[in-house]
């Protein structure tokens, strides 16, 4: 996060708690609160005070009795006609997705009743007038408006209200004496969730979990009780719960988190177990490295992090032992090492709620994540002794390009936000915020995907040019580490050239936007893509020249 | 489980409780507003050690831990509770003895 984020509170209760926990959170962000019951009036006139400093993030907390007045029916014990509170929930909503317009993301808790009730009992959940029926009602139209505009996230305030003691989470004294609906730790969690969400739009989520093997995927020493000894699965209540884990362990695979093992173990011992253990989940095709030695582990996190070519800063380690998570968190503190439970029927629980996978959105790259590092493993594996464009020309790779359209424009800004190495200007924009900026006729847009023998590596790069006065501008130039090294860089460049060159310009340049972790950009710019340095340190190509794309790649592009 | 009532908490278990109800509106504070724990340590008494929001905070608080602790719902504020400018949630230790009072009042009877 370059800038501290501003944050605006509106709310129809007393949401100062949630403030101050921000703030308490992250002391640094801007937190601002619109004036109490303001809610309509704040949504509809962007020209209120608490508009003027421009907040990135809404958080709209409202009761439903006071966001619809037919809910009041509801509770009243009347069914109010249902085409009333459709009415007011269209209109509600449509506030709610024109602020969306203004920000970079809009959180909204998903309504839940404000005291403890029962409702009509048995009938309650199924009724039109039933209250928890009409909560499902609203919250079903929020989580469709959710889905449409990609920038508005509904968050579970049931979650906080049951993890801060279910009915007793519920605070009557607070609202009758100040209009605090919930008791403070109802607050916290609810910061607590707002905080990740925002820390995931900013920086992306962790995309690596380490973990450590004995007591925590099976219980026991593998290499002391042998395959058929350690606890895992069967009927044993620890060996149950070390099988859930690695479920769980499996379920943030499948959504796209690497697994990777640093243990202090013997390598072929623990394959063995992974091949033959019968009640072993994951297999030891399911972790896309390892390092199974006795070295010290932060040393091995370090070396897993260079082989998989990711940064430390997204990685997660796990590991039954307080020394080893000590001496990790000392000697990588970018490592996010959580504590972890000495009992293994907590384990799982605590895999379940760490929120340091949280994902802002899903793209089938993620998906398929572990899957592209065996094939970038192959890949390496396969590199001839011979020379290094004979390999290339082995590959048989194909760059596909795009104009970006809207089924790429969740992976597109994926790759925009989360993309650090190899990116040019390192701008961060929200789908909505990218769609609009690739939308003017003066501007071109295009994502690329790389496939070969191997492999479709997927959505890899991003590259963008900008035309004004006969003069064009490299805007962004972004590629995953999967791919580097192997010409799509310059095919990248050659489009955006032609691009330039097919609006009328004479020339294109490009600035980098040196951060710490560009690095590797810059080295590419300087030294292989072929433009060269001005005094002011952009990079130029005069269009005149030739700038073809690799010809050991095929560049294919989609009809416009 | 018996209907007899819980014993009357002493002195210390109340000072106990009020300086977790102190620790825990703390966490809802800003560093520099944070409030301090002795007997002595003024809580909502005019010097801007604790405001209104952070009173009801407290109030709410207090009356969960109560609920916790000793079992009986206890009442803290009542309508003209803070006319009286000895009032009870001037100080820690006026508070403590307001505490044990109000879990005395809401016990059922022994």
């Amino acid at each position: 996060m370059d800038r501290p984020p501003r944050l605006l509170v509106v709310s129809d209760f007393t949401a100062d708690n949630l403030a101050a926990a921000l703030r308490g959170r992250s002391p640094a962000w801007t937190v601002t609160t619109a004036p109490f019951g303001q809610t309509h009036q704040t949504l509809l006139d962007f020209s209120a005070p608490v508009w003027a400093g421009a907040p990135e993030y809404l958080v709209l907390w409202t009761r439903p009795e006071a966001a619809f007045p037919s809910f009041r029916g509801v509770t009243g014990g009347r069914t109010p006609p249902r085409p009333a509170l459709e009415a007011e929930v269209d209109e509600f909503l449509a506030a709610v997705a024109r602020a969306a317009e203004r920000v970079r993301a809009v959180f909204v808790p998903l309504w839940v009743s404000t005291g403890a009730t029962r409702g009509w009992g048995p009938i309650d959940a199924f009724h039109d007038h039933g209250v928890s029926a009409t909560l499902d009602f609203l919250n079903d139209a929020l989580r469709r408006l959710a889905r449409r505009t990609k920038n508005i996230f509904p968050l579970d305030a049931e979650r906080w209200l049951r993890a801060a003691g279910g009915d007793r989470a519920y605070s009557p004294r607070g609202w009758y004496l100040g209009k605090i609906p919930f008791v403070p730790d109802v607050f916290k969690r609810a910061a607590d969730d707002v905080a990740e969400a925002v820390r995931t739009l900013e920086v992306g989520p962790r995309k690596w979990l380490i973990v450590d093997l004995d007591d925590t995927l099976w219980g026991g020493a593998l290499g002391e009780v042998g395959r058929d000894k350690i606890l895992l699965g069967g009927h044993d209540p620890a060996g149950e719960a070390f099988a859930d884990v690695q479920r769980e362990l499996a379920a943030l695979k499948a959504r796209g988190v690497l697994l990777a093992i640093a243990s202090k173990n013997d390598e072929a011992v623990v394959r063995d177990a992974f091949d033959r253990h019968p009640d072993m989940v994951l297999r030891w095709t399911d972790f896309a490295a390892a390092r199974i030695n006795w070295d010290d582990k932060a040393k091995n996190i370090a070396d897993l992090a260079a082989e998989l070519r990711l940064g430390l800063n997204a990685a997660v380690f796990i590991d039954d032992h307080p020394a080893e998570r000590d001496r990790v968190r000392n000697a990588l503190p970018e490592v996010l090492v959580p504590d972890w439970p000495a009992d293994p029927a907590l384990a799982p629980q605590a895999l379940r709620t760490l929120a340091a996978f949280d994902a802002v959105a899903v793209s089938e790259e993620d998906r398929r994540r572990t899957a592209l590092y065996a094939e970038e493993k192959a890949r390496a594996a396969a590199a001839p002794g011979g020379s290094r464009d004979a390999w290339l020309k082995s590959l048989g790779a194909t760059v596909w390009v795009n104009r970006l359209n809207d089924a790429d424009l969740t992976r597109a800004a994926q790759l925009l936000n989360k993309t650090n190495q190899m990116n040019l200007a390192t701008r961060r924009l929200t789908e909505g915020e990218l769609r609009a900026w690739a939308a003017p006729a003066h501007r071109r847009f295009f994502t690329f995907r790389v496939a070969d023998k191997f492999g479709d590596a997927g959505l890899v790069g991003l590259g963008s040019v900008e035309v004004e006065h006969g003069k064009a501008r490299v805007t962004d130039f972004v590629l995953s580490c999967r791919v580097l090294g192997r010409g799509v860089e310059r095919t990248v460049l050659s489009v955006l050239a032609a691009e330039a060159k097919a609006l009328g310009a004479a020339t294109v340049t490009a600035t980098l936007v040196p951060t710490e972790r560009n690095r590797p950009c810059a080295e590419f710019w300087e030294r292989e893509s072929g433009f060269e340095k001005s005094p002011d340190g952009a990079y130029v190509l005069d269009l005149a020249r030739a700038y073809p794309a690799p010809d050991h790649l095929t560049v294919a592009r989609a009809s416009a | 489980m018996t209907d007899r009532p819980a014993p009357a908490p002493s002195p210390a278990d109340v000072l106990r409780l009020v300086e977790e109800c102190v620790a825990a509106l703390n966490e809802l504070l800003p560093a520099a507003e944070r409030l301090a724990f002795s007997p002595t340590a003024p809580l909502y008494d005019g010097s801007g050690a604790m405001d209104s929001l952070s009173l009801v905070n407290f109030i709410v608080i207090a009356e969960g831990k109560i609920k916790e602790r000793f079992g009986v719902d206890a009442v803290l504020y009542r309508e003209h509770t803070l006319e009286n400018p000895a009032h009870p949630f001037r100080n820690v230790q006026a508070f403590a003895e307001h505490v044990r009072g109000a879990v005395a009042a809401a016990a059922p009877p022994a």
